[in-house]
């Protein structure tokens, strides 16, 4: 078992959904001290089911939109842990809907979550991450994020916003030590697969190359990856992990 | 257990700078080195480095542009080892001067051995792979030039933003079967090959980067590795920068 993450101190946002809390678990098992951020509250029940097993973890219940609720998030975090190495920014709203019919509300809560919720994240870590001279950054985007996708409007332009917002941070920031990366999935395997696009899962293999889905654990492994001493040269990327998709 | 334990891992360029970087990398996380390259002297020395530590691997003296050198590499490999399970195509070079000024001879040059010498690579160590029930990954050495151009350079810039498509085609093409392609583009990396070139230049290098400094040979054999593992399995037509920053403003 490797030990990458021993005693490093990882945020994660959106820590409830498949992708968020299956990295959390990877940071755990490889030594880290997770604080799972999330407004559902499956992220606590996570949170009771590796204390029992021995990880050093917190729930800290928050609403990404709220930056007053981010800007306590880390604040707690420094609190508890005394710093915060990683951040992962988990959270994710892909309720979308081709563009004529998109409501303007439902836009809103796009760019919120997807977008406003990343930015927030990222200043208040950076903000944390600059009095320590050192930190990474892993920002959850997506391949529709830099390749159209029928269907999309809000989710694509939140993720193409997520990609560039990513870039400037880390042009900004790299000779600060800090690290800052996007990972672009393609399609995850997951109980609301197809929700985003409205395609079947099958039209969805169908799309990768690799002729299947990727899942959690594959989009965790990449951004255990960006966040490890390993990448240590890495900045101001994009890591698309889509099986061929957007190759093509 | 080992990253690569036993794997069978071919590096072209493998005898020196960022292959033979890459080539210590995978020996310490226990795979089986075939070491490719051009100098004889040099790979061979490399090689027994590697065989010192414990590693098992070999050197197979390989013209990349000779379609019979790479498709013995190959061969090599195999009798040797059983098979090819990841293959880094880090073979290349760099002729300097604008294109009003560059000669025929240095365009073919570096055209040769960094775009034809990748497809070689790539041709026969997929057909191995393809007779594999786990089929394998290749890397092939692109550039932060195969994003963004620097000044003359034009064959470099061409060879290696050819490297990148031939990659994601060849990921496209046997995704189904179990191959991953896909692309590595360093920044500056302090190799050998900058030795040779004047601090001032080098300080000049370096400010390209936000990061604020150029990167180490391991910096990208870390790269090479992940992008080779199982850790990737998800990852096909990728290209990962390894630049500091250089190629994202």
């Amino acid at each position: 078992m490797r030990n990458r993450f021993q005693d490093k101190v990882v945020v994660i946002t959106g820590g409830a959904g498949s992708v968020g809390s299956c990295t959390a678990k990877m940071f755990l098992q490889e030594g880290a001290k997770v604080v799972l951020a999330d407004s559902s509250k499956q992220a606590q029940s996570y949170i009771a089911d590796w204390k029992q097993e021995g990880y050093d973890c917190t729930f800290i219940s928050t609403d990404v939109t709220d930056y007053h609720q981010v800007e306590a998030l880390i604040k707690s975090t420094v609190d508890l842990y005394g710093r915060v190495d990683v951040l992962f920014t988990a959270a994710g709203l892909h309720h979308d809907n081709p563009c004529h019919e998109l409501t303007p509300e439902n836009w809103d809560q796009l760019i919120a979550v997807n977008l406003s919720g990343t930015f927030y994240a990222n200043k208040y870590a950076i903000v944390q991450m600059l009095k320590q001279g050192s930190g990474t950054i892993v920002n959850s985007c997506s391949v529709f994020g830099i390749v159209g996708a029928e269907g999309l409007t809000g989710y694509a332009a939140a993720m193409g916003a997520v990609k560039t917002m990513s870039r400037s941070i880390a042009v900004t920031y790299a000779d600060k030590g800090i690290r800052v990366n996007s990972v672009c999935p393609g399609t995850i395997d997951s109980p609301t697969v197809g929700e985003l696009t409205g395609k079947s899962k099958q039209e969805l293999i169908a799309d990768h190359p690799a002729g299947r889905l990727g899942t959690p654990e594959e989009v965790a492994k990449c951004v255990l990856f960006l966040a490890s001493d390993k990448a240590s040269f890495v900045s101001g990327t994009e890591l698309v992990m889509d099986g061929g998709y957007k190759a093509q | 257990m080992k990253q690569f334990q036993d794997k069978v891992v071919v590096i072209t360029g493998g005898a020196s700078g960022l292959g033979f970087a890459c080539a210590q990398a995978f020996a310490e996380e226990g795979a089986k080195i075939v070491l490719a390259d051009l100098n004889e002297q040099r790979g061979q020395e490399a090689a027994n480095e590697l065989a010192a530590g414990g590693t098992k691997a070999i050197f197979v003296k390989t013209n990349v542009t000779v379609e019979e050198d790479v498709e013995q590499m190959i061969n090599k490999a195999v009798e040797e080892f059983g098979s090819v399970d990841v293959v880094f195509a880090s073979a290349g070079v760099a002729a300097g001067g604008p294109a009003g000024e560059l000669s025929s001879k240095d365009w073919n040059f570096v055209l040769d051995i960094n775009l034809d010498g990748v497809f070689l690579t790539n041709k026969y160590a997929i057909n191995q792979m393809l007779k594999q029930d786990n089929g394998g990954a290749i890397v092939n050495a692109g550039s932060i030039h195969s994003l963004v151009a620097q000044q003359n350079i034009p064959a470099y810039c061409a060879s290696k933003g050819g490297v990148l498509m031939l990659s994601r085609s060849c990921a496209v093409d046997y995704a189904s079967k179990n191959i991953r392609v896909n692309t590595v583009c360093p920044g500056y990396i302090e190799t050998p090959l900058l030795k040779s070139v004047p601090s001032e230049q080098k300080e000049y290098l370096a400010s390209l980067h936000p990061i604020g400094r150029m990167g180490r040979p391991e910096e990208v054999a870390e790269v090479v590795l992940f992008l080779a593992s199982d850790d990737a399995s998800f990852v096909n037509g990728a290209y990962l920068t390894v630049d500091g920053g250089y190629a994202t403003k």
